[in-house]
């Protein structure tokens, strides 16, 4: 052997140190690129043989490229990024719910209650005033419109969520199907080797992959020993082995706008506001339904409340000018059943109710008590039955529409105005009333009143406008209403706020902390698998010292050879 | 800013890059956070950025919002209060006037031509006072009462004076809990409209009268209360009937009656009269009802009580009502209908018929169509009818048609209770009158009857127009009659001894006067009454009646209607000096609330800035330390950066 052997071992170690620099390069070139995992050029000793008595190595060999990764680490940092994606996404549902809000601002709904009372209020100082009348309508079609339009714009946000829902499945999906295409090109491309985790850029991806799918759901993954990734989430399995399974999107509850939840396409599991997990994709359900949707339920309850208890109030007062015709702006389905059993989304009770008919020449006024029995007896009173008692009265009228509607006309040169409604009937029924709808979706203001501001009940039966109505609707917000377990609706109001802050800022901890964590599990893997310059430059030189030291034994080997061939 | 360890090992450009990045990202979103605090002057913008502030600010905000709107009151009802206390200056000066014009006339040396021309003046002093009396504030009449378009004050033809407003209050609220009135009616400042004679018509109980209206107004607590019934036959049953629903008086019947079987519990109204309390009957046996829970339903039913066959409850005073039916006043007698009023209003008189009208709305319609210068309406005690006349400066009465419709709604101006003392327009019957020196008066009526013979009652001590007619009717017995006139107010006298003929004369004197009956009846028919006078018109209240009364009595020299009117004119200046009183304490209360509330104001707004206003010292400060690190930072970074061992092969 000898020289031949020698500079077979120099050419070899050439060829390594060779690839050394590659694979450094390679990392060098890399150092920058996000998701990159640090390689490393495996060496190890080539075999030895042995010629009596000494035992030879055969120089150096190249067993592989491998990854510089922490299995361990990886897991935790998709755990850690679900977690912090969801508490993300809540926070900025929460941001963009405050924003609607504007609870700390000069124009949010609470300041909407004030002006509409400071309306009623100066109108109640001077009733007789036809500019405050109008000021009063104005301010309180303000209020509907406010509530109407936060009602609006939180169903857009719930439509966006809901979107926003049907992207991340589709995202989802499109990444199971890529760790489904990487895993057999990887099995492919590492089967042939001894070391695992060769196939360094299809592995990069598939990490990457991995990471982006742990943003919208959570998931964890086991490798298996060709080289393919598992990947479960919970209970249910996305990729197993050669198998994987899609999410699909499947419509849910509405509540005034159309969402989805989401299935697991194989399994059928499905995901919804309450299902545990964090991910984005939970998280956008949640805001959804339970942050967006808990709060439209919440406007809905002060909403229909106020309503109900401010037409309560209205409808027992008189304006300036009465109604010469006067139709019902809700409508009952039965005329003949009763009217406490009629569909009506506010119940009337037992009671009566005045009618005054007013001759417009003389000024008198004619009251006729309509009583409004609703014991639960056989002869309570339908909207049939209730026409039929208007009808009874002198210079006045009522019919019921087709459509079910109560219309209820006054006599020529005769007008009618209500008072003393202990039944409700007027309220429910939307007759002389000022806030129509029953909820935030619905509501509105009564069309007789913005056709005529004078029509305004500002007074209650005392001669033209005392004004005492109107001082008794100033209070609108601040009394203990039944429907809202005694709270006022400012004090409901500033409940439903101060919850929102409660859970929004309880959220944003949350999300700042699992960010630190996120932030120091990205950092520790950064260490790991992140590319430093300077320890490539020592590489480097190593190598190159390495193939320094090679190509001298060749020239050694050379010049040797060169002596033995002069002989 | 996140701080965590970094491990052994090497340390990845990567890793050195990404750290920079959180630090000074973290650091410049802080430099954002104190930049939007110093510019906005607001510690944080979102509620859930600090949700225990947040608790407090909301509130404190609405109780602003509320402290605003009750300054904004207080302000227009300052100047409300302003202009009417303005007005009853001028009102003051003008009843001083007035009453110096009518000392002159009192005086010895006035002439009857100087005082044709003070009566002149105090036609001016009306026109003035009518014009202070429609003052304006805003575009709204100060003493209009809620009638605020119109003005309130007109000067017809005649010269009488009608008020058109009415005596509600126009109310405010000026801070939680208290709601003070911005206006005094024209009634309570000028006068206007005179004093209703009114009494109790005692309204029955029907199957319709509300719950409510029971009881003077008090109403029947809302509650259950227990029956029992024990028939003769069979066990005895017990049974909590839920009225907190009932409505009615009928409500009330049906739900008893309904909770046993078909019959066997009767609740009533017994017909009386008076129809004015319910009754509850067993068929058989006995019944008893009582409340519960410390509740007061049955008691205030009147049909609380221990088992009898029948237990019969006490008056249950309903009010009187707009609707409340005429068949039902005077505990279910009715009234007569059949004849209808006479009405006097100044110059109009009228006889009105009630044939037709079946409420009291009806009724108070038709008496409202008939003569508009009315007020119509229920009594202050809502037991009974109030009329009186919105004219100033004329006579007003209400009297019978031959009947007893007047009396039976309780509103003829002069009954047999009527007391002397008010006659004449407060001038009295001098049945107690004493000469100068002190020695008493024989009151004495001389009636020179139609037998020739001439008696005299004394009336000494007589209280009431009943007691005059008890005297009189005491010398003679069915023989000489005196009563109320049929027609009209006043007294009658009849002699009918069944044989004399001759005229019947009541001779004049200060007692035959007071009483309207002075006078003769030549007919020889003994059944012809002498028919009195009305001695009892009614007149309004206030100012404007006074000086018409004045201008008047100047008018025609008549020096009994000038002594009469002096002492009244003390009384009014009195009367306005004391509601001038009031309008001053009224403005001195809500000056005074308008301090508290805007002390409050001062103390919510600096609640609320401690609780939501940004310090900007330490703000600052925290901005400077904030620069301070960025900058070292962004130096680190830069460095650590730029090194590499590259730098040196």
């Amino acid at each position: 052997m000898g020289l031949g052997a020698a500079l077979g071992i120099a050419g070899n170690a050439l060829n390594v140190f060779s690839t050394g620099v590659q694979v450094t390069g390679n990392n060098l070139a890399n150092a920058s690129t996000p998701g990159y995992i640090v390689e490393n050029l495996q060496l190890t000793p080539g075999p030895s043989y042995g010629v009596s008595p000494l035992i030879l190595g055969t120089g150096v060999e190249a067993v592989g490229v491998k990854q510089q990764v922490n299995q361990f680490l990886q897991q935790q940092l998709l755990g850690a990024t679900s977690d912090y994606n969801s508490s993300n996404e809540l926070n900025s549902v929460y941001t963009n719910l405050q924003q609607q809000l504007q609870a700390l601002g000069d124009n949010n709904l609470s300041t909407q209650f004030s002006s509409f009372a400071s309306a009623l209020s100066n109108l109640a100082n001077q009733p007789s005033s036809a500019a405050l009348n109008a000021q009063a309508v104005s301010a309180g079609t303000a209020l509907a419109n406010s509530i109407s339009s936060l009602r609006g714009s939180i169903d857009n946000q719930r439509s966006l969520a809901n979107t926003q829902v049907q992207q991340l499945v589709t995202q989802a999906n499109t990444l199971i199907q890529n760790i489904v295409q990487l895993n057999p090109q990887i099995t492919k491309l590492e089967s042939s080797q001894l070391l695992q985790s060769q196939a360094g850029s299809l592995r990069d991806q598939r990490y990457q992959d991995l990471n982006q799918l742990s943003q919208i759901i959570p998931i964890t993954y086991t490798e298996n020993k060709d080289g393919s990734v598992n990947i479960y989430s919970g209970s249910n399995y996305l990729v197993l082995g050669e198998q994987s399974q899609q999410l699909r999107t499947v419509p849910s509850g509405s509540q005034g706008v159309a969402t989805v939840n989401v299935q697991f396409g194989t399994t059928g599991g499905t995901l919804t506001a309450s299902s545990p997990g964090t991910g984005q994709l939970t998280a956008a359900l949640k805001g959804r339904d339970n942050v967006l949707g808990g709060f439209t339920q919440n406007l809905d309850t002060l909403t229909s409340n106020m309503i109900s208890e401010f037409n309560q109030i209205y409808a027992s007062g008189e304006g300036t000018d009465g109604y010469s015709s006067v139709t019902s702006t809700n409508t009952v389905a039965d005329p003949t059943a009763a009217l406490s059993q009629a569909g009506l989304a506010f119940t009337p009770q037992n009671g009566s109710f005045q009618l005054q008919v007013v001759n417009q020449t003389t000024g008198l006024t004619t009251t006729s008590t309509i009583n409004v029995d609703l014991t639960g007896g056989p002869g309570d009173t339908t909207l049939n039955s209730l026409a039929a008692a208007i009808n009874g009265v002198a210079n006045a009228s009522a019919t019921v529409t087709q459509d079910g509607h109560l219309q209820i006309n006054a006599g020529s040169g005769y007008q009618v105005k209500f008072s003393n409604d202990t039944s409700n009937v007027l309220s429910s029924l939307g007759i002389n009333t000022f806030f129509t709808g029953s909820d935030s979706s619905s509501i509105g203001v009564n069309s007789a009143v913005t056709a005529d501001p004078n029509t305004f009940a500002s007074g209650q039966g005392n001669g033209p406008t005392d004004g005492s109505n109107a001082l008794a609707l100033s209070q609108f917000a601040d009394t203990p209403l039944s429907g809202l377990d005694g709270e006022t609706l400012n004090q409901s109001y500033n409940a439903l706020v101060t919850g929102i802050a409660n859970n929004a800022s309880a959220e944003t901890t949350l999300s700042q902390s699992q960010n630190d964590y996120l932030q120091s599990l990205t950092a520790q893997q950064q260490q790991t698998s992140g590319v430093s310059l300077d320890q490539q430059a020592i590489q480097l030189m190593q190598y190159q010292e390495g193939y320094q030291a090679s190509a001298k034994v060749v020239t050694t080997i050379d010049s040797m050879f060169q002596v033995l061939l002069n002989m | 800013m996140s701080v965590f360890g970094i491990g052994m090992g090497s340390i990845s450009n990567s890793l050195i890059a990404s750290q920079n990045t959180n630090n000074i990202n973290a650091l410049m979103q802080q430099l954002q956070t104190i930049d939007q605090q110093l510019s906005s002057g607001l510690q944080f913008s979102l509620p859930g950025q600090n949700p225990q502030a947040t608790s407090s600010i909301l509130p404190i905000n609405q109780d602003i919002a509320a402290q605003t709107q009750y300054q904004t009151n207080l302000t227009t009802d300052l100047g409300f209060l302003g202009t009417t206390d303005t007005s009853m200056q001028t009102l003051s000066t003008s009843l001083n006037q007035a009453n110096s014009l009518l000392l002159g006339g009192l005086g010895s040396t006035s002439t009857p031509a100087e005082k044709s021309a003070d009566a002149g003046q105090v036609g001016t002093i009306i026109s003035g006072l009518v014009n202070t009396a429609n003052s304006t504030f805003e575009g709204q009449y100060l003493f209009a009462g809620s009638a605020s378009q119109q003005p309130p004050y007109q000067v017809l033809q005649s010269g009488a004076v009608l008020y058109t407003g009415n005596q509600a209050s126009i109310n405010s609220q000026v801070a939680p809990g208290l709601i003070l009135p911005n206006n005094i009616s024209g009634v309570t400042a000028f006068g206007g409209i005179s004093t209703p004679v009114s009494s109790d018509v005692n309204p029955a109980v029907t199957a319709q009268t509300n719950l409510s209206d029971l009881n003077n107004g008090r109403g029947v607590p809302a509650g259950s209360i227990q029956v029992t019934l024990a028939p003769t036959a069979g066990p005895s049953i017990t049974e909590t009937i839920d009225l907190s629903h009932a409505h009615t008086v009928g409500d009330v019947q049906q739900a008893i009656q309904n909770a046993f079987p078909p019959g066997d519990v009767t609740v009533g109204i017994p017909a009386g009269p008076p129809a004015d309390a319910l009754q509850i009957t067993a068929a058989t046996g006995t019944v008893a009802v009582s409340d519960l829970n410390g509740g007061k339903t049955a008691q205030s039913l009147g049909l609380a009580g221990a088992a009898a066959s029948s237990i019969t409850g006490g008056d249950l005073n309903p009010l009187l009502t707009l609707l409340t039916p005429l068949a039902a006043l005077n505990g279910g007698t009715g009234v007569d209908q059949t004849h209808g009023l006479t009405l006097t209003d100044g110059s109009q008189q009228q006889t009105i018929s009630i044939a037709g009208d079946t409420t009291v709305q009806d009724l108070l319609n038709t008496l409202q169509a008939a003569d508009p210068n009315l007020s119509v309406g229920i009594n202050s005690a809502g037991n009974g009818l109030a009329i009186s006349t919105r004219l100033s400066g004329v006579n007003f009465s209400i009297g019978e048609n031959g009947g007893t419709t007047a009396t039976d709604l309780g509103i003829r101006t002069l009954t047999a209770s009527t007391s002397l003392s008010s006659l004449n327009l407060g001038q009295g019957v001098p049945v107690n009158a004493t000469d100068s020196s002190g020695n008493p008066i024989p009151a004495n009526l001389e009636i020179q009857r139609r037998s020739g013979t001439t008696i005299e009652v004394n009336l000494a001590g007589a209280k009431t127009v009943q007691d005059v007619l008890n005297d009189i009717n005491a010398v003679d017995p069915g023989k000489l009659v005196a009563s109320l006139n049929s027609v009209g107010n006043g007294i009658s006298l009849t002699d009918n001894d069944g044989v004399s003929t001759g005229p019947l004369t009541v001779t004049n004197n200060a007692i035959s006067q007071a009483l309207g009956l002075a006078g003769t009846q030549s007919s020889p028919d003994p059944t012809q009454p002498l028919v009195g006078t009305d001695v009892n018109p009614q007149q309004a209240t206030g100012v404007f009646n006074l000086l018409l009364q004045l201008q008047s009595a100047l008018q025609s020299n008549n020096t009994a209607d000038l002594t009469r009117l002096q002492p009244l004119f003390q009384q009014e200046v009195q009367r306005v000096s004391t509601v001038q009183g009031n309008v001053g304490s009224q403005e001195e209360l809500l000056t005074q609330v308008q301090t508290q509330t805007s002390t409050e104001q001062t103390n919510l707004q600096s609640s609320l800035s401690t609780l939501q206003d940004v310090n900007m010292a330490s703000a600052i400060s925290q901005l400077t330390q904030i620069q301070t690190s960025l900058q070292a930072t962004l130096q680190t970074a830069a460095s650590s950066m730029q090194l590499s061992i590259f730098n040196y092969i």
